[in-house]
């Protein structure tokens, strides 16, 4: 049952659309408008132009770099959700991120443990409507 | 455990089983920890229809109030167990088939994390010949078969497993190590030739020698023919 639009603007970053439908079929059902971008360059661009409506990120970590960021920073890849959460914190320091990711490393989730404004979900072991929880927690809060 | 006077028990080591599982989950390694979810998640979907099929047996009329929250832990318990099982098989199903280079790529970075022991076949066979040969795919192919080789070691130091692994490490490099060790014995370890020599004794020499400044470990010997035609069964 779709529920009453929270004015609440997402914004979900992954390259890999058919992997999230679930994610963001969830989240809009709870009335969050999701917008969604499959690239580095362009979610940073989009970023940048509403940084003032986006009440909450949701990010992948393993993406290609594109033209924003190098292999050598990103790890060829691997960790361009990294260089994505450093370069978008600069610009908005109390904007909460979730991380949702496959990435199993336990430095990397630990890296981010230690962020204020941030949680670390990993996509095996992550319900839609716990996203969903969490979601609603770090919008409330 | 439960004994038949004490259903009230229930309900805390139920939250104990959970704290068990996530535990457990945090502590597993690498690849171990993957299984275990799947076990998990087997497990759990199992004892979940068991108990719905109890409390369908058991509430009478009581049952449809209860019905939808049931229907949605079931449904829960499904799509995880699924879920978690469906995008392993597509994601290795495509990676051998690929129809893009941004989904080949999507797919490397997922087995760079997630990869089993039973696809450094594929990944071996995908070097070997890849679909798309820019830096970054040749780069991501090493680094999967690395992450790998790095997490079934961490898994298992057992003679078995290190002969495995010695004889693994050998079929990836074999063209290699062929040329550069002929006529050699070798010590393999980690997926690395880390002492050779002609004679046999002189390597083991090494090998001690290597203990004794490392710390204990096991290595695979084996002797590679002067022919490079084959080489001698290894030997722990």
């Amino acid at each position: 049952m779709e529920k009453k639009p929270t004015g609440k603007k997402i914004l979900f970053v992954d390259d890999e659309i058919r992997w999230t439908t679930t994610y963001v079929e969830e989240l809009q059902a709870e009335g969050y408008e999701v917008h969604q971008v499959t690239n580095v360059d362009n979610a940073l661009q989009f970023f940048q132009k509403n940084r003032h409506y986006i009440a909450l990120l949701i990010l992948d970590l393993m993406m290609p770099p594109g033209s924003s960021f190098t292999n050598e920073e990103t790890h060829i890849g691997m960790r361009t959700g990294v260089c994505f959460y450093d370069t978008i914190r600069q610009m908005a320091p109390k904007l909460y991120v979730i991380i949702l990711t496959n990435v199993s490393d336990e430095k990397v989730k630990e890296r981010f443990d230690q962020e204020r404004y941030c949680t670390f979900l990993r996509k095996p072991e992550t319900f839609p409507y716990e996203l969903a929880e969490q979601v609603r927690a770090a919008v409330k809060g | 455990m439960v004994v038949e006077n004490n259903f009230a028990a229930l309900p805390p080591l139920l939250g104990l089983v959970g704290d068990l599982v996530q535990e457990t989950r945090e502590h597993a390694p690498g690849e171990k920890q993957e299984l275990f979810e799947y076990a998990v998640a087997a497990h759990t979907s199992r004892f979940v229809e068991g108990v719905i099929e109890s409390a369908k047996a058991s509430c009478n009329g009581s049952w449809p109030v209860l019905e939808p929250g049931w229907q949605d832990v079931r449904a829960r318990a499904e799509a995880f167990e699924k879920g978690v099982r469906e995008e392993r098989e597509k994601r290795v199903q495509e990676l051998g088939n690929p129809d893009s280079e941004e989904d080949f790529r999507a797919n490397l970075f997922w087995i760079v994390e997630r990869g089993q022991e039973d696809d450094l076949k594929l990944l071996q066979r995908l070097k070997q010949d890849p679909p798309y040969t820019s830096d970054e795919i040749v780069q991501l192919l090493d680094l999967a078969m690395q992450r790998i080789r790095e997490r079934t070691r961490q898994r298992d130091d057992s003679p078995t497993a290190v002969q495995r692994q010695g004889e693994g490490a050998y079929g990836l490099h074999k063209e290699e190590w062929d040329r550069r060790y002929a006529g050699r014995y070798i010590a393999i370890y980690q997926g690395e030739v880390i002492a050779s020599d002609t004679k046999k004794i002189k390597l083991m020499e090494k090998i001690v020698r290597k203990q004794r400044e490392e710390g204990p470990f096991r290595a695979c010997v084996m002797k590679i023919e002067s022919s490079a035609a084959g080489s001698k069964k290894p030997s722990l």
